[in-house]
């Protein structure tokens, strides 16, 4: 059973894409308009919440505390750190207010930390210093009231000094540290909190599982750590409520409906390709070419444009995320129209040639 | 009954629920002969050629080709198309904007023939119907004569065993019609068939048989 050989069918579909220019133009405009302005939207919506998601992390807005006053088990606590979707975990003593030698009739908050503080107190510190386990670690605001800084020796109460491992910034992750002297404990004995942060994408069930690896200790309290001025808003969620986000379906349809009607009124030339013997698979994938050429340069001319034009607008350049999502929202668009348009190929097939080859 | 070429047994046809178009239509065409199907308008010349070309699905009735059944639908039929018939229609059907080369090949593209090969064939017979140095030519560019002669090359290009027109010359002038009929017997192999539906007595002189048809029921009138 002879019928077309696959290389003379794609010739025969980009020559009448060639051919057919009005139809070809028309499918690739709509399909860049379409597409394009998918794009824009989703390029210029995400600029604002991944700015914004990016502000949220880096301000603790996935990091949660565990706290009791039974104390809780602090080799739980740095095991938290292993887990799928956690960044990173621990514990924290505080302990009383002291004096240090360096500035006489002055209190500093103190207290002991496991390792993993640095990373979730102060983005910038480096927790795998060996110097920072053996010496202190000073929040800024103390360091600059002590006029000490990383390398120098103190001690405090009378004790021996120690050198100061290092200096951190824990303002906006932890203020309250930012004004202590702690030291560095193993993980092991109780602590009084616990604090473990998450991975941005991750948003359900965060605080049950916390409670859960505490769940022997009946007073814990979860609560997670968001900056007061930001308590409205989880970026994850509005990133995933964005109504583009399921717009594709509709910039599909929308194109696939063009496709139609443009391949509607090509019924007489499918009834021509029918007459000579042409199956409805063959005819299937004639149509997937001859509409696919002018949807995939369509989106991919709007998209350009559309990036182009919010990069003018707004002096920037959109970052890997924000073309990252523009691009699956558009290529998701893009791909329903290529399997809805060339459907009506085959379907056309169902009627009467005879009836078909009259169609105008 | 059984015999070589082609033949429609009993063949009813009705549109929807309207009246029998055909009534127990039988019909036989051998190969190499030239029939032509006459009759008044509406009496059913259309869907004969249709049934007979697997275009249409009888009502009722079989086809066969040298006694075998042909199929009324699936792959099968979309093959026994391609290798057997060829069509000439009276409305030109052409893939616009598309050489009359690319428009005569179409059948044996259809048949698997490579395209280079297709391409040879086609544009033999392009010059067979009196469209020499045309083939270049884009369809859009040609007369109604010319268009109906490319298809007449599409027709023949493939050496099919059946070549079934319709009107051929119904939207033609009398000169142009002498040409569109001269380019289908210059352009037809010896053994190719044909089956024209026509009212031009100037097309069924050239036939071996005439066919009337005539309240649903066919009537072989022999030699024109």
């Amino acid at each position: 059973m002879s019928t077309w050989r696959l290389r003379d069918l794609v010739v025969d579909a980009v020559r009448n894409v060639a051919g057919g220019r009005v139809r070809s133009v028309l499918l690739a405009g709509v399909t860049a308009g379409v597409i394009g302005s998918l794009v824009f939207v989703e390029v210029s919506t995400t600029h604002e919440l991944l700015t914004f998601q990016d502000g949220f992390t880096d301000s603790g807005g996935n990091m949660f505390i565990a706290s009791s006053e039974e104390g809780l088990a602090a080799e739980r606590c740095t095991a938290l750190a292993s887990m799928e979707s956690v960044i990173g975990s621990a514990g924290i003593e505080a302990a009383s207010p002291v004096e240090t030698t360096n500035a006489p009739g002055t209190l500093f908050g103190t207290g002991e930390v496991t390792i993993g503080a640095l990373r979730l107190f102060s983005l910038e510190a480096d927790a795998s210093t060996a110097a920072v386990a053996a010496g202190w670690i000073i929040g800024e605001a103390a360091a600059s009231e002590l006029g000490t800084s990383q390398g120098m020796w103190f001690g405090i109460d009378g004790s021996e000094p120690r050198r100061v491992g290092v200096v951190i910034d824990t303002e906006v992750r932890n203020p309250r540290t930012n004004r202590w002297i702690m030291a560095v404990r193993p993980p092991a004995g109780s602590v009084s909190e616990c604090w473990v942060e998450f991975t941005a994408g991750v948003s359900a069930g965060r605080q049950e599982t916390v409670r859960a690896v505490f769940s022997d200790s009946a007073d814990v309290i979860v609560v997670p750590w968001i900056r007061l001025d930001e308590f409205s808003r989880d970026p994850v969620a509005e990133l995933a409520g964005r109504p583009q986000a399921s717009a594709w379906i509709v910039a599909g349809l929308l194109i696939g409906a063009t496709a139609w009607l443009v391949t509607w009124f090509r019924r007489s030339q499918i009834g021509l390709y029918r007459a000579v013997g042409t199956g409805p698979s063959t005819l299937l994938i004639l149509g997937s070419v001859e509409l696919g050429i002018p949807i995939v340069s369509g989106a991919l001319i709007g998209s350009l444009w559309a990036i182009a034009i919010w990069t003018a607008g707004t002096a920037g350049y959109p970052v890997t995320d924000q073309l990252a999502i523009a691009a699956r929202t558009a290529g998701s668009g893009m791909l329903l129209a290529l399997t809805v348009g060339p459907l009506l190929w085959p379907l056309t097939a169902r009627g009467s040639i005879a009836e078909q080859l009259k169609d105008r | 009954m059984t015999g070589s070429g082609l033949r429609a047994e009993g063949v009813s046809h009705r549109y929807g629920t309207g009246p029998l178009v055909l009534d127990q239509v039988d019909i036989s065409v051998a190969s190499g002969e030239a029939v032509a199907l006459m009759g008044p308008s509406g009496s059913g010349k259309t869907t004969l050629l249709s049934i007979m070309g697997l275009l249409t699905r009888p009502s009722s009735g079989v086809v066969t080709v040298d006694g075998d059944t042909l199929p009324q639908r699936g792959r099968t039929q979309d093959a026994a198309r391609a290798e057997l018939f060829s069509w000439v229609f009276q409305t030109v059907n052409i893939l616009g904007q598309r050489t009359a080369t690319d428009n005569a090949a179409l059948g044996l593209l259809a048949r698997g023939v490579a395209r280079s090969s297709a391409t040879e064939r086609a544009d033999t017979a392009l010059s067979a119907v009196g469209l020499v140095g045309r083939n270049r030519s884009l369809v859009s560019e040609l007369s109604g004569g010319e268009l109906q002669r490319v298809c007449i090359a599409r027709a023949m290009a493939a050496t099919p065993r059946f070549v079934l027109a319709d009107e051929p010359t119904g939207q033609l002038d009398h000169a142009t019609s002498e040409l569109v009929v001269d380019a289908m017997w210059d352009a037809r192999h010896p053994d190719t068939a044909l089956i024209i539906a026509t009212h031009d007595p100037m097309v069924a002189e050239r036939c071996d048989r005439v066919v009337h048809l005539m309240g649903g029921r066919a009537e072989d009138r022999g030699p024109p």
